[in-house]
């Protein structure tokens, strides 16, 4: 019955209207930055969100779509940052030359990855967790000890130049992460609503039946594998410019995976605006933590945090607040409303004390949030008997 | 014929589970395959779905030999079956259950579409009423004819039924066997793997037994139950 009582799915035409008109608006924050002269650290606040959302739902394609839990975003990610380091930042090519190829070469690590891994039936989920954990180790190896890669002596971006019609470094990042980021988005919604991301959720659920009722498991795995690492891969090649001077271990290390996973579970992995929820949530706070000097405490409280979120709200923070939305605007916007009056603090803490706000909503208890609301039970009670009497 | 299986082998280690079987489905007919516990027959089953592979032999399905090709290509040539636990996607509800396997089986049909095909099945197999349902709040029945549903959703034109009456009340078996019945009204040949003889005696035009991976005996339900063989298979020989 939970079904039934969520909003009906949008049609896609409403949702690319949307998509559309989010595109333009977010396009248009730049101008109004520069117009209102807004600090440039709201510019940098946003793209690095984007580049969060982008990982947490390319990373959610694979993953929360097929099941196949995957360590492997640092993976994709270092092969792009790598990419255009070596062509943009050791070989002068042009930037926009070398994004492409970040894509591609990260999707053609994942394709080789998942020929062995998918092709082997007797690997089982666990298995392939390991595997990719074990790719970005590998590829962590190969650049240390190539030099043409890095060799050890770390890749400098910062004379890469910048195309002149995307504007200053700010903004310009802005843009770049902001197409990546809505592209990544757009095919996660699109796949959720066609027979591909059908049948990956088939799959996640029972891969044995799925491929007994005609789903072609091998073909879906591999292509939700390859489009999760060529958006990661993409936009680890932009991130390689923000980064500056690339190394090894600021590459591939286990941050880019846990954090994805982070993000993606907080927000809801069965639903493609989960990642999206997940990430500003959790790299708000990562972040005002961290501006605010509790780096160590900060770990702690988005650890405690999932802890709680994962127990309370199973289906992922997403789904809840959806359920739930009308209170949910209206405790955000409440919190938003009070703290502007009130408070003198930046625009980022007031954002990220009303998300909290809105999150302790969500975890109220369904039955005790739905024995609150018992306004008709009577008429609900006789609409859920009907069908078997008439039935009968 | 629709089907025939010419000298099919399965072991398992040193189990011999299928040593040769020959069988034949004749299109449009309901044909029971029965024999005691591990003589094969939900081998056979999943050897014909694409489960498992066979070790030898072949089996032509309209013109094509579908051995050792993967299950969903055998789904796409015309071949459903169902489980003899049911099986159904635990995160779907009952009528997202049946839209998915719309949309793949035998043809490829589009998302948009697959919502009304379901339904269509779904009030078929009398489910329509719990469509919105979670699959963990349907009864046992209930999730066998969701089996059903969704096997019949690929557009088969051979149903392999695995058991579909284990577990279930008399009355409840009673509805399963009609529901089958009218299956089979819609011109598709039917496989139907069953513990209950009185049943399969019942529904089927040709009985096919099973025993120690070979079949004994294959005939009319009559015929077949008075065959010496299948005496002995069942009850253990003449001891008695």
């Amino acid at each position: 019955m939970t079904t039934s009582a969520s909003p009906p799915a949008p049609s896609r035409r409403r949702a690319l209207a949307g998509f559309g008109v989010v595109f333009v608006v977010l396009l248009s924050v730049p101008h109004l930055a520069e117009r209102f002269d807004f600090p440039g650290f709201y510019l940098t606040f946003l793209f690095t969100a984007f580049f969060w959302i982008t990982q947490a739902s390319s990373w959610n394609i694979l993953t929360g779509y097929s099941g196949y839990f995957s360590f492997g975003q640092g993976a994709w990610f270092g092969v792009g940052v790598y990419t255009t380091a070596v062509l943009a930042g050791k070989n002068g090519w042009a930037l926009l030359a070398a994004l492409p190829l970040a894509g591609l070469a990260a999707l053609v690590v994942g394709l080789l990855l998942g020929l062995v891994v998918f092709r082997l039936r007797s690997l089982g989920g666990e298995i392939f967790a390991l595997t990719t954990l074990a790719v970005a180790f590998v590829l962590a190896s190969i650049a240390r000890i190539f030099p043409v890669i890095d060799g050890g002596r770390g890749a400098f971006m910062t004379s890469v130049p910048i195309p002149e019609f995307l504007g200053e470094f700010r903004p310009a990042m802005y843009r770049m992460t902001l197409v990546i980021m809505l592209a990544t988005v757009l095919t996660a919604y699109l796949i959720f609503e066609s027979r591909l991301g059908w049948g990956l959720f088939s799959i996640r659920d029972d891969e044995q039946v799925a491929r007994g009722l005609g789903v072609p498991v091998f073909r879906y795995k591999m292509t939700a594998l390859a489009t999760n690492a060529f958006f990661g891969g993409l936009m680890g090649g932009v991130w390689a410019l923000q980064i500056g001077f690339v190394t090894v271990e600021d590459v591939f290390n286990i941050r880019v995976p846990l954090f994805v996973i982070l993000m993606s579970v907080l927000g809801g992995t069965r639903h493609w605006m989960g990642p999206v929820v997940g990430a500003v949530i959790i790299f708000t706070i990562s972040d005002r933590f961290n501006s605010a000097g509790f780096e160590d405490f900060n770990q702690v409280f988005i650890g405690g945090l999932l802890i709680v979120l994962v127990l309370a709200v199973r289906e992922g923070v997403y789904l809840r607040l959806r359920e739930r939305w009308i209170a949910s605007l209206a405790v955000f916007v409440g919190t938003f409303g009070v703290l502007m009056v009130v408070n003198e603090s930046s625009m980022v803490w007031k954002f990220l004390w009303a998300a909290l706000a809105t999150l302790a909503m969500a975890l109220i208890p369904t039955s005790i949030w739905t024995a609150r609301r018992q306004k008709a039970p009577v008429t609900a009670e006789i609409a859920e008997a009907e069908p078997d009497s008439v039935d009968a | 014929m629709l089907l025939q299986c010419h000298d099919v082998t399965k072991a398992f280690g040193g189990i011999q589970a299928l040593a040769g079987i020959q069988l034949d489905v004749e299109e449009g007919r309901i044909l029971g395959l029965v024999g005691p516990n591990g003589s094969g027959k939900s081998t056979l089953i999943n050897v014909l779905s694409g489960f498992y592979a066979a070790d030898g032999g072949r089996v032509d399905f309209a013109g094509t030999d579908i051995l050792g090709l993967e299950s969903h290509e055998i789904a796409a040539h015309g071949i459903a079956r169902t489980y003899q636990i049911p099986r159904p996607f635990g995160s779907m509800t009952a009528r997202e259950n049946v839209a998915v396997s719309y949309m793949f089986g035998q043809h490829k049909h589009s998302l948009a579409s697959a919502r009304r095909a379901a339904d269509e099945w779904l009030d078929f197999t009398g489910l329509g009423h719990v469509a919105d349902h979670e699959v963990d709040q349907l009864n046992l029945q209930q999730l066998k004819f969701l089996e059903l549903a969704r096997a019949l959703a690929t557009e088969p034109s051979l149903l392999l039924l695995d058991e579909v009456l284990a577990g279930l009340n008399p009355s409840e078996i009673e509805s399963s066997v009609d529901m089958i019945r009218r299956i089979h009204q819609r011109g598709i040949t039917i496989v139907i793997v069953e513990h209950v003889l009185r049943v399969v005696m019942s529904l089927s035009e040709r009985i096919v037994v099973l025993d120690q991976g070979k079949v004994i005996a294959a005939g009319d339900p009559q015929t077949v139950m008075n065959d010496e063989a299948v005496m002995t298979a069942y009850l253990g020989g003449k001891r008695v």
